[in-house]
């Protein structure tokens, strides 16, 4: 088929839509007119056409109405009110640019006291465990604009020795994986209508939050099932909330420690990773996250992790160390795949994942899974271009992470807005990382962030980042039956 | 009860951004009245997008409630219905992919509770001569074509050819240029048309009507 002919066809399909301008027009009915192979194809476009047009009319079930005011009844009583939100977000937004022209000013006049007002840095370097080493020099205003949190170093990897009191008020205590019932097991689909009123109360919480227009991401595309992550597990709680508490403790408002709080809203920081040496198992995994987040506690199958980059202190002039707390769960195929099987526990299809015989074949089968699921051709496509170009000689790890993030948009995890002019300076971090500590991380094949608010009394935002990774080779045989249990092994 | 009656009666007759307005101050009846107006539209291209009618209920349901919960920041700049249409499209899209498994497992298994899709396709190889029979077919035929198009041609096709919105409304709604409207949908057709006539031909019938 020629171009032409495409082109043709195509202003054939806009002139039967009325979506051509005059000039267009005259042009298609001249030759509609003059060549019968034109209007062949116009008769071909049409009867195409009324095919669709002529779909039988389906309206919708009675219950529609009824069950969306229900939830709308439910949602609002649980959160105590009726109203929706309001333009809540547009006031915090005048706020927010209030505050930060504000903060501009302040920082105009009172540059030379800057570094007396850092030197209450100890806010965010929580109790005594410095995030950043060099203690004794003020933190810049870059650093400032860096999303970090700073759990105590002596605590990222004692998950299961959390002290009672770092589970802020309201989260429940974490249930230890090995105590888990066969119930339990069963990933309790039912928890999710039950918290359904719960997250309709986070969404409020969010709404009224400054950075409630940050909010957006979370209730659309995350529906606050990571949310429900911080209130069902413990992932989310002990030494991150135990950061966030010390930060509340010793957020005691000067006026200098509110403008930097403003600037750093995130108190909390949440990173989840997967890793996969399959990339379908990461699309997979980005489908089926948000449920298995928000009903499991991962604290037995994820590891906790400290990772040190340098910044340049443009003030000082010198570099300043800066760690990260990541939290990673690592997944093999065999154990993605039971996880594919156990999220495919909600509503209908529960049975399904009770498992017969014959289906925990179809389960265990990966390609056949895949195949089911439909996942593009393009990912395994990609997924090769994606490897040569990060195991190439002096691969440009921005250009190759530009991608897959974009492809992450794709299919309906979107990043958030907030912080953007970071990413490729987190870019940049991750692959040092990935020299420095993993040599076997391909890269990061997607990152989606949601970024919610919650209060309990006091302000408290946190930031939930989950990255989802592909590695080269599995880990190490002993590591991910430590860190990652087969699913299918129900622990009794 | 009365001061209910009255409050629907007066909705019915206030336009979507008065209904908005009203839903944006806490007015529960408004909102209803706007779930009323566009709840037959919403669920018919969620049916077009989704794998069975009791997900297109589900979507369409979830598609009001994600309008409801995020009113306040709906600003107005574009009208309501091309707002939930937007919900509606990429929540039927997520929710198509996510539960693609359950509707390609329904095509072998019959008991479970919905309308496999084999059941819903008419055995052409004994009843092609009846007329009605082959309307049915076709539009078992163009369903089915419609279900195994792109998603983004899907939801081109389903907005303009069922829907009838015109092309700025698609692009308001999908977020995409005018002319990237055009020509999506016009392959969309194209691939639609080829997907029927394949099915056609594999069947052996209903062919016969179609201009080629």
């Amino acid at each position: 088929m020629s171009m032409e002919h495409d082109k043709l066809s195509e202003q054939l399909s806009a002139y039967l839509d009325g979506a051509l301008d005059e000039r267009e027009r005259a042009d298609v009915e001249k030759r509609i007119e003059s060549e019968a192979e034109v209007r062949t194809e116009l008769a071909r476009l049409r009867e195409t056409i009324a095919w669709t047009k002529n779909l039988p009319h389906a309206s919708a079930p009675d219950s529609v109405l009824a069950n969306v005011l229900t939830r709308i009844k439910t949602e609002s009583e649980i959160v105590g009110h009726r109203q929706p939100m309001t333009d809540t977000r547009n006031r915090w937004k005048r706020l927010r640019t209030m505050t930060t022209i504000a903060a501009c000013l302040m920082v105009a006049v009172g540059l030379t006291i800057w570094g007396a007002m850092y030197s209450t840095r100890e806010l965010f370097v929580a109790v005594g465990n410095s995030v950043e080493k060099s203690s004794t020099s003020p933190t810049t205003r870059d650093d400032v604009d860096v999303p970090q949190y700073s759990p105590a170093a002596d605590q990222l990897h004692a998950d299961s020795s959390r002290p009672e009191s770092a589970v802020p008020k309201g989260l429940p205590t974490a249930q230890p994986a090995g105590d888990r019932s066969p119930a339990d097991k069963s990933f309790a689909v039912e928890s999710m209508s039950a918290v359904r009123g719960r997250i309709a109360a986070t969404h409020e919480d969010a709404s009224e939050s400054p950075d409630a227009a940050d909010v957006d991401l979370l209730e659309d595309k995350f529906d606050s099932l990571l949310f429900r992550a911080l209130h069902d597990t413990d992932m989310s709680s002990g030494a991150i909330s135990e950061n966030t508490a010390t930060m509340q403790r010793r957020d005691r408002p000067d006026e200098r420690t509110a403008m930097i709080a403003k600037k750093r809203r995130f108190s909390r920081k949440i990173v989840v990773e997967i890793a996969s040496t399959d990339e379908d198992d990461v699309w997979l995994t980005l489908e089926r996250l948000r449920p298995f987040l928000a009903n499991h506690n991962f604290a037995d199958r994820s590891e906790s992790r400290m990772t040190t980059t340098q910044r340049r202190d443009r003030s000082r002039g010198r570099e300043v160390d800066r760690s990260e707390f990541d939290y990673r769960l690592r997944l093999s195929e065999n154990e993605l795949t039971n996880l594919v099987l156990a999220l495919e526990g909600d509503d209908r299809d529960q049975r399904r994942i009770e498992l017969s015989d014959e289906e925990t074949i179809l389960a265990s089968d990966w390609s056949s899974t895949r195949n089911v699921l439909g996942l593009p051709d393009r990912v395994t496509r990609d997924r090769g271009e994606l490897k040569q170009r990060l195991s190439g000689e002096g691969a440009e790890p921005t250009a190759s992470l530009a991608e897959p993030e974009n492809r992450i948009d794709k299919v309906g995890l979107e990043e958030s807005s907030d912080r953007k002019p970071s990413r490729q300076l987190a870019a940049g971090r991750e692959q040092r990382k990935i020299e420095s500590n993993r040599p076997s991380w391909l890269g990061i094949v997607g990152e989606l962030k949601g970024i919610t608010g919650w209060r309990e009394r006091e302000s408290e935002d946190i930031r939930v980042t989950i990255r989802i990774r592909l590695i080269e080779r599995e880990p190490d045989e002993q590591s991910p039956g430590t860190l990652v249990p087969d699913l299918s092994k129900n622990p009794q | 009860m009365e001061a209910a009656v009255q409050a629907g009666d007066d909705n019915q007759r206030l336009g979507d951004s008065e209904l908005v307005q009203r839903v944006q101050s806490g007015d529960v009846h408004s909102f209803a009245e706007l779930v009323r107006r566009y709840q037959d539209r919403i669920f018919n291209t969620c049916r077009q997008i989704c794998p069975s009618p009791e997900d297109a209920a589900d979507v369409t349901q979830d598609a009001f409630l994600k309008a409801y919960r995020s009113i306040g920041s709906f600003s107005g700049q574009s009208g309501f219905h091309t707002w939930i249409y937007r919900i509606a499209v990429n929540t039927a899209i997520s929710e198509r992919r996510r539960t693609r498994l359950r509707f390609v497992a329904s095509l072998d298994d019959a008991d479970d509770g919905g309308s496999p899709l084999v059941d819903r396709v008419p055995d052409t190889r004994t009843e092609t001569t009846d007329e009605a029979i082959g309307r049915s077919e076709m539009a078992g035929f163009v369903e089915q074509a419609l279900r195994d198009l792109e998603s983004q041609h899907r939801s081109v096709v389903v907005l303009r050819d069922i829907e009838d919105l015109d092309y700025r409304e698609i692009a308001d709604i999908l977020e995409i240029p005018i002319g990237t409207v055009k020509s999506r949908v016009h392959r969309a057709r194209v691939a639609l048309r080829e997907a029927v006539e394949r099915q056609c031909k594999e069947n052996g019938s209903a062919s016969s009507g179609i201009v080629s």
